[in-house]
């Protein structure tokens, strides 16, 4: 059991995640911008992030770089939900370690599953 | 052919003069050989008299004034007219005795004394200007001893024609006389086809023409005008040559200024800014789009090299390619760069002289203005990525909820309920943007053609209004229409506007607030026709009211983007107003509410219709 951030402003999105995730056993907090879930993070640990890219104010990629740099959470899993790889996102996730992208239109179990090996792999490295 | 008049008399009366200078000095010669002839024979008979007499004895040679004596003897004797005097004197002068021609005084000179001297002649000049006289002198000597002299005078003869000879001489001045003519036509017909060839030449000359001479000769004049004619031929053929050479030149300098006229009226009219360097890198012409391209005027850059002039260094180094010191590209070359805010793209295209192994002879750089097609691009690949984002969220829910429906929470009955609903709204979100998207195209592109009808507009205005606002109504808000009772037809395609007023509508809904007020009125303007949406919602901030109506753009602001919408509505209402040949106009406060008017005109097709 892990406790995850989930960040999107859609709250379709952010219901249905929760669902899945809680089903798999984990404790889910959502965050609706990047100023709500950087408080989530500053208020209490969180073993993994899940978050949109597009969303009102920051983005998901200003609020990965704050987490990184900010927090200093540098080895929590961040999962980076877009509709699109583009070539600038790719360049600019070489500065960061344990983060990956989700691609739109995003399938549940196999986010849950992703996000379950990347918590294994953390755990036998630790 | 004849000499001139002129010339003739002149060479006749020189031919005549001519004569008459012979006859003179012919004359006058003779008179000279008279004259010294005479001298001889006056010598000859004075010499043999004086030594005649000098043999005589003094005795009977003085015998005194009145006796005749050897003296009378000799003056009788000879028949010479030039005879002066003859004289015997002593040695000291005295005269012993003397016979003398009438009117001749003897004059009295000493002879010499030295006696190598005493036999001798002199010449005796007269003091009062009559004739000279020429005396011949001798000693008489005897017992070994001077007693005397003998002087024997002579008039010296003058240059004169003895009348006696005047027949002689007559007729020789008449020979020469009657020659002068005949020597004349003589010459005359020996030089008549020289003055023929002269005055041909002479007419050549001034017509300017090149033509064989024709005269009438013999001989070597024959043989010179033959020669002479060869050579006018080969000159004519060789001015011909030079001639027609001239001809082909000047055609071709003429093709080649036309060529380069043509050359350089088509790189002027250019759309690009067009620049020709040569081959040292010099820049040889510049058209006029210089200047609005490179920022240079096309005076400025003339005969200069391209670092002299060019601000951008990148484009001075790839010019360097073509155009430098070292080893030069043979193939042409693109480079795109920034340059006071415009895109360019420049094309370096080396000039190479026609025909196999030809030489570069310079360089030809084209730079276009791409900044259009450059943002084109831009915005293709930004509303690529946001229609992707744009379908991709609905679709993203609709996986997600559905692969929900299929796991344990599907068992839920509420659950269901609200996955249902979820994928309904989010399908209807779906078709709505796609729809829009197709219209928006539909419209750019021009496929789609306007289907104008006559439309009542307070009757349509009311259906719109009553369509859209039975979902708002839900939410507690008023709506007012203010239509004037007599408002005018419209002709505009209906199921468009209604799409556009719709749009408005849904807009002035969505970001009211929940007890806010929602009014759609017309206003005649004469001319034009305003359809006017007003709000009590959050309001367009300045900054966005530039760009609400592009394609795709969302608020940043978080009021705005909890309402949901994918950036196309305004952007199609815009799309739809322009091809009506109307506009779009906004006026709002942000946090009280939003005007949107819709200006029409009443008639007439729309410049942007007739595409």
């Amino acid at each position: 059991m892990a406790r995850i951030l989930v960040v999107d402003d859609e709250p379709h999105v952010t219901r249905v995640t929760r669902m899945a995730l809680e089903r798999a056993g984990h404790e889910v907090v959502v965050a609706g911008n990047g100023e709500e879930a950087l408080a989530a993070l500053e208020a209490g640990a969180f073993e993994a992030m899940v978050t949109d890219i597009t969303m009102p104010g920051m983005t998901g990629l200003e609020l990965c770089e704050r987490v990184r740099h900010q927090l200093e959470l540098e080895a929590m899993p961040i999962f980076v939900v877009t509709s699109r790889v583009e070539d600038e996102f790719r360049n600019w996730a070489r500065a960061f370690s344990r983060l990956e992208f989700v691609e739109k239109p995003l399938s549940l179990r196999r986010l849950v599953a992703r996000l379950e090996a990347s918590l294994a792999e953390e755990k036998a490295t630790t | 052919m004849r000499l001139g008049s002129g010339q003739g008399e002149r060479f006749g009366l020189l031919l005549i003069g001519s004569a008459l200078l012979v006859i003179l000095a012919v004359t006058g010669l003779w008179a000279r050989h008279q004259r010294d002839a005479h001298l001889e024979q006056n010598r000859v008979q004075g010499v043999s008299l004086v030594r005649l007499l000098s043999r005589i004895p003094l005795a009977r040679l003085a015998t005194g004034p009145n006796l005749q004596g050897p003296l009378q003897v000799m003056r009788h004797s000879q028949g010479n007219p030039d005879f002066a005097y003859g004289t015997v004197v002593d040695p000291e002068g005295k005269t012993l005795a003397e016979v003398a021609a009438a009117g001749v005084i003897v004059p009295r000179r000493p002879l010499p004394a030295e006696p190598s001297a005493w036999l001798g002649e002199r010449l005796l000049e007269s003091a009062n200007g009559e004739r000279a006289i020429r005396e011949f002198h001798a000693p008489v000597i005897e017992d070994g001893r001077l007693v005397a002299h003998v002087r024997v005078g002579f008039l010296e003869p003058g240059l004169a024609v003895a009348f006696s000879e005047l027949p002689a001489v007559g007729a020789m001045a008449l020979l020469i006389f009657l020659l002068a003519p005949v020597s004349y036509f003589l010459l005359r017909r020996e030089v008549r086809p020289l003055a023929q060839a002269n005055l041909h030449i002479q007419r050549l000359l001034e017509g300017q023409r090149l033509e064989p001479v024709q005269i009438e000769a013999t001989g070597a004049l024959a043989e010179f005008a033959e020669r002479f004619n060869s050579m006018l031929n080969l000159a004519q053929s060789r001015v011909r040559e030079l001639e027609s050479g001239k001809m082909d030149l000047l055609a071709s300098s003429k093709v080649l200024a036309y060529r380069t006229s043509r050359m350089e009226s088509v790189l002027a009219s250019l759309p690009d800014a067009a620049l020709v360097l040569d081959e040292t890198g010099a820049v040889s012409f510049a058209n006029a789009r210089v200047e609005a391209l490179l920022g240079v005027t096309p005076d400025a850059v003339q005969g200069q090299r391209i670092g002299a002039w060019s601000p951008d260094p990148a484009l001075v180094s790839f010019l360097a390619l073509y155009a430098g010191d070292g080893p030069r590209l043979a193939r042409p070359q693109t480079l795109d760069l920034e340059l006071g805010g415009k895109h360019l793209r420049v094309g370096a295209h080396p000039l190479v002289a026609p025909g196999p192994g030809g030489q570069t002879t310079g360089t030809l750089v084209l730079a276009r203005d791409v900044t259009t097609e450059h943002l084109a691009v831009r915005n293709q690949a930004e509303f690529v990525a946001h229609v992707a984002h744009e379908l991709k969220a609905p679709l993203n829910v609709l996986s997600m909820y559905s692969e929900t429906l299929l796991g344990k929470d599907g068992e839920s009955e509420d659950f269901r309920i609200e996955a249902c609903n979820v994928i309904q709204d989010e399908v209807e979100r779906l078709s709505s943007l796609v729809n829009t998207m197709l219209s928006i195209a539909r419209l750019e592109t021009g496929t789609a053609t306007l289907e104008r009808q006559r439309v009542r507009l307070g009757e349509f205005l009311r259906d719109v209004l009553e369509a859209v606002s039975r979902g708002g109504q839900r939410a507690g808000l008023r709506f007012e229409l203010n239509v004037p009772n007599e408002t005018p037809p419209l002709f505009v395609d209906k199921e468009l506007l209604r799409v556009a007023v719709n749009n408005l509508l849904t807009n002035a809904i969505k970001y009211n607030r929940s007890d806010g007020t929602v009014e759609l009125g017309a206003e005649d303007r004469g001319e034009s026709v305003v359809i006017r949406v007003r709000d009590t919602g959050i309001g367009v901030t300045p900054d966005e009211r530039a760009r609400i109506f592009d394609k795709f753009y969302r608020s940043e602001r978080e009021e705005a983007r909890a309402r949901g919408g994918h950036g196309l509505g305004l952007a199609l209402v815009k799309e739809i107003v322009e091809r009506h040949g109307g506009r779009i106009e906004v006026e709002s406060t942000p946090g009280e509410g939003s005007e949107f008017r819709l200006i029409l005109r009443k008639t007439g097709a729309s410049a942007k219709e007739a595409r």
